[in-house]
């Protein structure tokens, strides 16, 4: 389903981009997601083919990862990381897209280097299929694999600083506004920064070698993955909720829940860069006291307690405002690109008529027409047969589809009947959703 | 396939559905490569026999020759590659079915049905014979289970085969959707799209035949 969720987005960003939509004027969102569609379709068919291997050990008796047998101890751990660290650029970029959309809004100015974030994010995606194998500095690969792979590792981490310097430059004497979103953002660029910065320390095997499956690996990852890519959702949540809703989140509550986050989630993760380099490992369930240890750990579970709490009120506020927010309008934030001229919630249609696109910030940089068609989309309350726009047909047969899958999996790990259940189901209703028309006929 | 959408507005000119396609043969791309990559690594590694090209006599003293019998599968290869020769001469069919066609050999040509028919059955033909290997196979002492030899091979081949099947279908869907209303240009990118797939299913096959049969 990423997969085909992949095939739709690339599909859709090379060929359906409104007229005057270079590729060079789309938002960085858009951005970023095109190049993680490219490391989706790359990435997931050897992850499958990994986890096939491991079903037909099961299941069909291979031989793939039986050492006896003559197989080699280390394919697994190279297929999983081939997919591996282009998942975690899969996570992370979006959330750079998402903050290169906040920051820019909240800071009144265009984002500082378009082509160079836009550059950055594609070097990013392209390097991350060749660093692999710093996952694997401990297995002793040897001394050239190690070397390539530490240089690769290194390299990338220029096109990622890159986009640090480039948001700083566009709050850089911007007319700042803190909103939640706006804070959130900021936070990721501070706490991504600082994952960033043990990553580069586990780029040299050397050091790895004392780094690695211990609780200092385990503080990179969070900061990377929690101070990155949560925080990123986060912000993009608070600045597309108007949008999606057509009301406001609780600034009060967004910022409670923003400062008792930012503080939960250092005192969690910040300890475990300690107690990792004085040796304590992972992926266990306890450990003895009286190695130093004990202190950090308990901090970190304060931390927790707390971010449960943070996230309980991110919670409530999500939903009290979908019932209670202030009605939002079509552009609450005073954006500037083309999402914020029509209205929220978005029509099903999205576009009333489709926008000529001369700028980057159609809103902010736009021409007399980008405005007469902002004008004509925001207005509310069209039905698409009033504007005769045609919509495809709603039908419920992808779902079936979907779940005819589902239950076809859950037979390979419960009894086979069910897989071949699952398959039938799946065949009977795929035929029946393709051979029905997409859209009423029109000409 | 359903009636063909009606043209809107694209960025390049192209029917998304093609550029659809293609992202999806890349994605297949991967799996056979990652698939193919697992067989070469394990080339030569297996602890038991029976191998590929060598012959091997079990410590129990049973004697077992080179398993993969090329003439054969050179000929089942043969037959694959004229398959993609008739997807070709349906898809010319398709697209010209309102040409005149003056002569026998025109109406021949033309004939999207007798083309698609050939497509699958020689598709069909290619699963015969990977059936008939797959059995032999087992019979002479290689299975899934036998060394890293049977486990990468079936596991390759059989992928491959699992896409050849959904190709024969797909064609035999086509097919039926030529008896009921008949295929015509208006249906020309549904059956490109049905090529372009059959085509890359084929050249996965010529890689896997030179890796695989003739690279010893």
């Amino acid at each position: 389903s990423s997969l085909a969720a992949a095939f739709n987005f690339i599909t859709t960003i090379i060929n359906l981009r409104a007229p005057g939509m270079t590729l060079m004027r789309m938002p960085m969102f858009t951005w970023m997601s095109f190049v993680v569609q490219f490391l989706v379709i790359l990435a997931f068919p050897v992850i499958t083919v990994a986890l096939v291997f491991l079903l037909f050990d099961r299941f069909f008796g291979t031989q793939f990862y039986a050492v006896a047998a003559g197989a080699d101890p280390l394919l697994w751990q190279h297929l999983f990381w081939i997919f591996g660290h282009p998942e975690v650029y899969i996570l992370i970029l979006p959330a750079f897209g998402l903050v290169s959309e906040v920051l820019p809004t909240f800071s009144r100015k265009p984002l500082f280097g378009y082509p160079v974030m836009v550059y950055s994010g594609i070097l990013i995606g392209a390097l991350g299929f060749g660093v692999w194998a710093h996952h694997m500095f401990a297995v002793g690969m040897g001394p050239i694999a190690d070397s390539i792979f530490a240089v690769s590792t290194m390299l990338i981490a220029i096109p990622t600083g890159v986009k640090i310097f480039n948001w700083i430059g566009t709050m850089w004497q911007g007319q700042l506004r803190f909103t939640s979103a706006m804070k959130f953002a900021i936070g990721l660029v501070a706490l991504f920064t600082i994952g960033g910065i043990s990553g580069v320390m586990h780029s040299s095997p050397p050091a790895d070698l004392q780094q690695t499956d211990t609780y200092f690996i385990v503080a990179h990852f969070h900061y990377v993955l929690f101070g990155g890519s949560i925080m990123g959702i986060f912000a993009g949540i608070y600045y597309y909720f108007p949008k999606m809703t057509g009301r406001m989140m609780s600034e009060r509550l967004g910022n409670v829940h923003f400062w008792l986050n930012f503080i939960a989630m250092n005192l969690t993760f910040f300890p475990m860069h300690f107690s990792g380099m004085l040796g304590m490992p992972r992926r266990i369930y306890t450990y003895d006291s009286g190695q130093g240890w004990d202190t950090f750990n308990l901090i970190s579970s304060i931390g927790a307690y707390m971010l449960v709490l943070a996230t309980a009120i991110f919670v409530y506020n999500f939903f009290m405002s979908r019932k209670r927010g202030e009605i939002a309008g079509s552009n609450p934030w005073g954006a500037g690109t083309l999402e914020w001229t029509i209205p929220s919630p978005v029509p099903e249609y999205n576009f009333a008529v489709l926008p000529t696109v001369t700028s980057r910030y159609p809103l902010w940089e736009g021409t007399e027409k980008d405005a007469e068609s902002a004008r004509i989309n925001s207005q509310e309350g069209k039905s698409s047969e009033e504007l005769g726009i045609v919509l495809p047909y709603s039908t419920v047969k992808p779902m079936i589809v979907a779940l005819a899958m589902v239950i076809m999996f859950c037979g390979l790990i419960t009894t086979m009947a069910l897989t071949f259940l699952g398959a039938a189901i799946m065949v009977v209703a795929l035929y029946s959703w393709l051979l029905s028309p997409l859209e009423p006929e029109h000409h | 396939m359903s009636a063909p959408a009606a043209h809107h507005y694209t960025t390049t000119g192209l029917d998304s559905r093609k550029i659809a396609i293609w992202a999806f043969i890349g994605s297949e791309c991967m799996l056979f490569i990652s698939l193919i990559s697992t067989y070469l690594i394990y080339k030569g590694r297996s602890i038991v026999g029976p191998f590929p090209h060598e012959e091997w006599t079990s410590p129990d003293g049973r004697h077992f020759e080179p398993i993969l019998d090329i003439p054969i599968t050179s000929a089942s290869t043969f037959v694959l590659l004229m398959s993609s020769l008739a997807m070709v001469l349906a898809l010319s069919a398709v697209q010209n079915k309102n040409l005149p066609k003056r002569t026998r050999g025109e109406r021949i040509l033309g004939s999207s049905k007798l083309w698609l028919w050939m497509t699958a059955l020689l598709g069909a033909t290619f699963l015969g014979f990977q059936a008939y290997e797959f059995t032999s196979f087992v019979h002479e002492g290689l299975t899934l289970s036998t060394n890293l030899f049977g486990s990468s091979f079936f596991t390759l081949t059989g992928f491959h085969g699992a896409h050849v099947t959904a190709g024969v279908i797909w064609l035999v869907s086509l097919l039926a959707i030529d008896y009921r209303r008949g295929l015509g240009p208006a249906d020309a990118l549904n059956v490109d799209i049905a090529a372009l797939y059959w085509h890359f299913v084929d050249v996965v096959w010529i890689v896997i035949f030179t890796v695989v049969y003739l690279i010893e």
